[in-house]
């Protein structure tokens, strides 16, 4: 006989996805064996916590990425480019100041 | 000084060695996350490389009392969402294959991480980010809820929305639990 109710049921399976602990608990069980509508929540429960499981160890990470050197590249021409127009700005109004001449 | 600390310091007094050391270390969880998000390697290497680009930019802002993994993460989540929302609206199933991506495995349980694979791409794109990070990333719902700037209670019912699919999806596919549950006592 389960000691809690579908509202404990519920907040205790909440708790345990929230805290990465099984499901598979013996209060949760039990009241799973008693209640209809909490046993398919739980085994739905079980049953996506074994799926991943078995994701995390084959598929967690993606093959090797080397990202490194492009990544350094563009950021390197990216600050040549801002040295670049900060340059530019600096060099803008003596340019200006020739055009004023030239009028 | 943390290890981040550190790290990020070396960072900032210009020294390459030290920006080449941050890529390397976060680099395959930045494009599995963008990988899984996006669907497309190439979108997910140009994503991965933006993050990392907007990293160094912002790194004089990072907090060094907090852990640089979930703030760098932070950044990934952003960048996918806004390459999601720029881009035509498509599965992101479309193109994404696995067997070139990921590392093999074999048996039941590649079938099982298969289905759920699958499963996970159909997710709605708040469902799966907070999936990815909870179960790929192992970020804590509050560090979810800082990188999609959401409440806490608003992560923790996506999670459970998104279980509560991902369930659905694997059982209409005739995936049950393969261990014999004695629910009733004798």
């Amino acid at each position: 006989m389960s000691n809690i109710n579908c509202t404990e049921f519920n907040r205790l399976l909440g708790e345990a996805v929230e805290s990465r602990l099984p499901v598979d608990r013996p209060e949760l069980r039990d009241h799973a064996a008693d209640c209809t509508d909490c046993r398919a929540v739980w085994l739905d429960a079980v049953l996506l916590d074994g799926a991943v499981a078995q994701w995390r160890k084959t598929k967690k990470t993606l093959l090797s990425v080397d990202l490194a050197d492009v990544v350094l590249f563009r950021r390197t021409a990216a600050e040549e480019a801002a040295l670049s127009v900060a340059a530019g700005r600096f060099a803008t109004p003596s340019r200006g100041r020739r055009s004023a001449r030239l009028q | 000084v943390t290890d981040d600390a550190a790290l990020v310091q070396r960072c900032l007094g210009g020294e390459e060695a030290a920006a080449r050391e941050l890529v390397e270390q976060f680099q395959a969880l930045v494009f599995s996350l963008c990988y899984r998000m996006l669907g497309q390697r190439e979108d997910a290497e140009d994503v991965a490389q933006d993050v990392f680009l907007r990293t160094f930019r912002s790194l004089k802002g990072w907090d060094p009392t907090r852990s640089l993994k979930p703030w760098i993460l932070a950044i990934a989540a952003n960048r996918c969402r806004t390459a999601l929302r720029q881009r035509p609206r498509t599965s992101v199933g479309g193109s994404l294959n696995l067997n070139q991506a990921v590392a093999p495995s074999t048996g039941e349980s590649r079938d099982l991480a298969d289905e759920l694979e699958t499963a996970i791409r159909e997710l709605r794109d708040d469902y799966r980010l907070c999936f990815l990070l909870f179960y790929q990333e192992d970020l804590s719902c509050g560090e979810i809820a800082d990188a999609m700037s959401c409440p806490e209670g608003t992560v923790k019912t996506w999670l459970h929305r998104a279980r509560r699919e991902l369930a659905e999806r694997l059982r209409r596919r005739g995936v049950v639990p393969n261990v014999e549950y004695q629910l009733h006592r004798i």
